[in-house]
């Protein structure tokens, strides 16, 4: 078990141009590796429709404010297979998927995929699983986008029966299976760690009860991680859940030089306050230079000022 | 002759360390390629048809594919096969393009249609529909890796979605099918880029051969596609004589095993080592080194 808290980077597994290679995704991965970074994060779109407004409605599951990286042309590549292909050629960091539009996948290949995953890499995965906000890839997969929640639940469902059970059966409207294998299994008798991501409202909250190690939050609770605890705990007391997981994972504001460049001390001055509110996964933005060389120098320095922020070996 | 292996995610290679070490085993002895298997879920206890036992260990493919692609620069990886009707046919068509990017075009998608009923319920998708499912979710993938917008089928339909990055080839990367239905054949020849026979005999490859060569003539090839590639996994043991056979028969792909029991059960690391053996000496057994 790596000490917590834990420092992870999204690495970027999209191109809004036709990229030439994914060298540059390989080096930072690589280089997170490394630099002794905890945990990075590919992100998922299967297919995309024209309009991508949506990503700015919170109504729909979007951001205020929010804005795709790409274009519906933009390239991305699948995470899952994208963190196989980091797996084998990287030895110590955590692989997450932040997050799966899990729903999208058959459970039952899902749950093979995902325990795959686990087993490629030594148990280094992390299942981040959200909802999404476009309805054209529910309805290009054949699902209804209105039913989105449920099927979320449903394929983690799945997922736990396959995972915790040598010899599984399992029944639902769209599934059964009786006496069933489905070897091999995640590499810890505990399972794949899921992250449940979401803002804090019923239905999030019950999810991440019954199925999270970790909640990401998403939308106001993003924005304002202190108070989206505050919402997620109540709503736990609400619904009679227990303990809210003990893992969460936040946003760490960036702080720039007047040069634009992000000045990596005085961000870290902020990472105690989002520790001492629960905050166990302290996601950084930063945008990393070409060069394998150069990105694990940069992500050095971070690692460096990041565990004497939070007073890590 | 082109000289592939098949099993390297599944049954006595099916650990991550035994799996590179297939790969790189056989890229340094002049394989042509590796292929895996699958079966997301085996019926316990064992019941036909089901080929293995229910503890079998199959790594997942596209998953495994992309590991072993980070361990290999020339080598290719070929899915042999994919039970197509049990995928989503857009997850799939992402995953498999991303595969193919991430190897540099090395990707070769093996399709089948399945036989076992009790996975066909495990995973939601009728049984009866598994043949009609597989021809249109081979036309479907094709449409979203050539970037058609709007896709309109009996199980699958989009409009106005597309899904980037698209496989390498602007062809995307060659599809076999495996099996050995009529519906197979018709698929091979109007559909596909190869056939794939499994634990075939010279006798039943000529037999399936001679399928594809009437279902060529009825129903002609379509435009722009080129020669049927064949492959086999032989039942036969292998030696210099039986390739020459199969090469003469037409074959361009021998996938070969060491021993068929080699692909059941879990890891097991003195059977892994008399895989990589084979995997070093077979070439040049065969004389195709």
């Amino acid at each position: 078990m790596i000490p917590q808290p834990h420092l992870s980077i999204q690495v970027v597994n999209f191109a809004a141009e036709a990229p030439d290679g994914w060298q540059r995704l390989l080096d930072h991965a690589v280089a997170a590796d490394r630099a002794g970074v905890d945990r990075i994060a590919v992100s998922d779109h299967v297919v995309f429709g024209d309009d991508l407004s949506a990503y700015a409605e919170p109504a729909k599951g979007g951001l205020a404010g929010g804005r795709q990286p790409t274009g519906p042309d933009g390239h991305w590549l699948e995470p899952l297979t994208t963190l196989a292909w980091l797996a084998g050629q990287t030895d110590r960091v955590r692989l997450q998927t932040g997050i799966l539009l899990a729903a999208l996948r058959r459970p039952v290949v899902l749950a093979k995929s995902v325990a795959t995953l686990d087993v490629l890499s030594g148990g280094r995965l992390d299942l981040g699983v959200g909802v999404g906000w476009q309805e054209v890839e529910y309805t290009a997969a054949g699902l209804e986008f209105a039913d989105r929640g449920r099927l979320l639940d449903h394929a983690l469902e799945v997922c736990e029966v396959l995972w915790g059970e040598t010899r599984a059966s399992y029944e639902s409207p769209e599934l059964g299976f009786e006496g069933v294998y489905s070897m091999p299994g995640p590499v810890e008798a505990a399972g794949i760690p899921v992250w449940v991501s979401g803002t804090a409202n019923r239905r999030t909250a019950r999810r991440l009860a019954r199925f999270g190690t970790g909640w990401i939050p998403w939308g106001d609770d993003r924005a304002d991680l202190i108070a989206g605890m505050a919402r997620m705990c109540a709503l736990f007391d609400q619904l009679g859940l227990g303990e809210v997981p003990a893992e969460v994972q936040g946003s760490v504001p960036t702080v720039r030089e007047p040069n634009g460049a992000v000045d990596l001390s005085a961000t870290m001055t902020g990472i105690p306050d989002l520790v001492a509110a629960g905050v166990t996964d302290c996601r950084l933005a930063l945008r990393l230079p070409d060069g394998l060389e150069e990105a694990t120098d940069l992500l050095g320095c971070a690692v460096g000022a990041f565990r004497s922020a939070v007073g890590r070996p | 002759m082109k000289l592939g292996f098949f099993g390297a995610n599944a049954g006595v290679v099916s650990d991550p360390e035994a799996m590179v070490a297939v790969a790189i085993t056989a890229e340094a002895a002049g394989w042509e390629s590796v292929w895996t298997g699958e079966h997301l879920v085996a019926s316990s206890p064992r019941r036909p048809p089901s080929p293995v036992p229910a503890d079998t260990h199959f790594v997942d493919q596209v998953a495994s594919l992309a590991f072993l692609a980070a361990h290999t620069r020339t080598l290719r990886l070929g899915t042999g096969i994919v039970i197509l009707p049990q995928r989503n046919p857009v997850v799939l068509a992402k995953e498999l393009a991303s595969v193919d990017v991430l190897s540099g075009g090395r990707l070769e998608a093996g399709f089948g249609v399945g036989y076992v009923p009790d996975e066909f319920d495990a995973v939601g998708v009728p049984f009866s529909e598994r043949g009609a499912r597989t021809t249109e979710y081979i036309d479907a993938l094709r449409a979203l890796w050539r970037g058609d917008l709007s896709f309109s089928g009996r199980f699958t339909s989009w409009d106005g979605v597309e899904a980037y990055p698209r496989p390498v080839s602007p062809s995307g990367p060659p599809i076999h099918v495996g099996g050995n239905s009529p519906a197979t054949f018709r698929r091979t020849v109007l559909q596909a880029d190869g056939w794939y026979g499994f634990a075939t005999t010279l006798a039943s490859t000529a037999n399936a051969l001679e399928a594809i060569r009437q279902n060529l003539e009825a129903l002609g090839r379509p435009a722009g596609r080129a020669r049927i590639q064949v492959s086999v996994t032989p039942s036969e043991p292998v030696d210099r004589d039986l390739v020459r056979r199969y090469e003469d028969l037409g074959v361009d792909r021998l996938i070969l095993v060491r021993d068929f029991r080699d692909t059941a059960g879990g890891p097991h690391p003195e059977r892994a080592t008399a895989v990589l053996s084979f995997l070093a000496d077979t070439p040049t057994t065969l004389g195709l080194d």
